[in-house]
């Protein structure tokens, strides 16, 4: 049985989509490097929440041992 | 343990830091610490953003780039099965919708397919257009006699060979011209 052919494969960057099959490899290379880039950002805030929640509950802590 | 200064404001009170106890200033230390991974990790954000910006400014530029308007059309073989040509062809409207050839959403205006009918051979090729009604093929050449179709042991000598799924691409090192140039002369000598 033959197999289903793909559908075009769409990529939406910004808010704009992009055929990828569309594309030059310097535009695909472009595509790359910014889902790429995402992912780090994703990756630096998921980091930066963590760290904010442990300052918060260092405050917290250090407000509940200060003296009278 | 790092050195803490002489004393530290903590809601409006300045504390002695002499003051405090060790679990205190242990916090305070911590607190200091993670400052400091706070402000490591802005720098980093910072510098993630302005290079995704320039990498944005290299894809919109990209996509100008005069080779992209101008790329080569894309040709593809298009299988319909031979109870299907038996039923339908010869075909006389300029256009078929792409739904009736189990085509719709496989293909991008502009596509070129390929016709090929299993069993028979190539009966047609013609261009992919966006119409309101949905994807059209727009024939330039079609077979309207069985004795203009292009059989599948002729394929070969266009150095490609005939399909074996409902959709294939059409390699760019075939001789796609002389393929649409025999069918071409088969039709205007039926």
């Amino acid at each position: 049985m033959a197999k289903t052919p793909q559908k075009q494969q769409i990529v939406t960057i910004d808010g704009t989509e992009y055929n990828v099959a569309d594309l030059t490899d310097n535009a695909k290379a472009q595509l790359t490097n910014l889902r790429v880039t995402d992912q780090q950002v994703e990756r630096l805030n998921q980091q930066l929440a963590i760290a904010q929640t442990a300052r918060a509950a260092y405050a917290g802590a250090l407000k509940a041992d200060l003296p009278e | 343990m790092p050195k803490l200064p002489k004393s530290v404001v903590l809601d409006g009170r300045r504390y002695p830091t002499w003051a405090l106890s060790a679990q205190a200033r242990a916090h305070l230390v911590s607190i200091h610490e993670v400052e400091a991974h706070i402000s490591a990790l802005k720098t980093q954000l910072d510098y993630q953003h302005r290079v995704r910006g320039l990498f944005q400014a290299q894809l919109n530029q990209a996509l100008t780039a005069p080779a992209l308007k101008n790329a080569e059309p894309r040709y593809f073989w298009h299988t319909v099965p031979a109870a299907w040509f038996k039923a339908h062809w010869p075909v006389d409207a300029p256009s078929l919708p792409l739904d009736v050839l189990g085509a719709d959403g496989l293909y991008q205006a502009q596509d070129r397919l390929v016709l090929y009918a299993k069993g028979c051979g190539v009966i047609g090729w013609g261009v992919v257009r966006e119409a309101t009604s949905g994807q059209v093929l727009e024939w330039r050449c079609r077979a309207h006699v069985a004795s203009a179709v292009v059989p599948a042991k002729t394929v070969k000598h266009f150095a490609m060979r005939h399909p074996t799924r409902l959709s294939q691409r059409i390699p760019t090192e075939a001789n796609i011209d002389g393929l649409l140039n025999a069918l071409a002369s088969n039709v205007a000598l039926a």
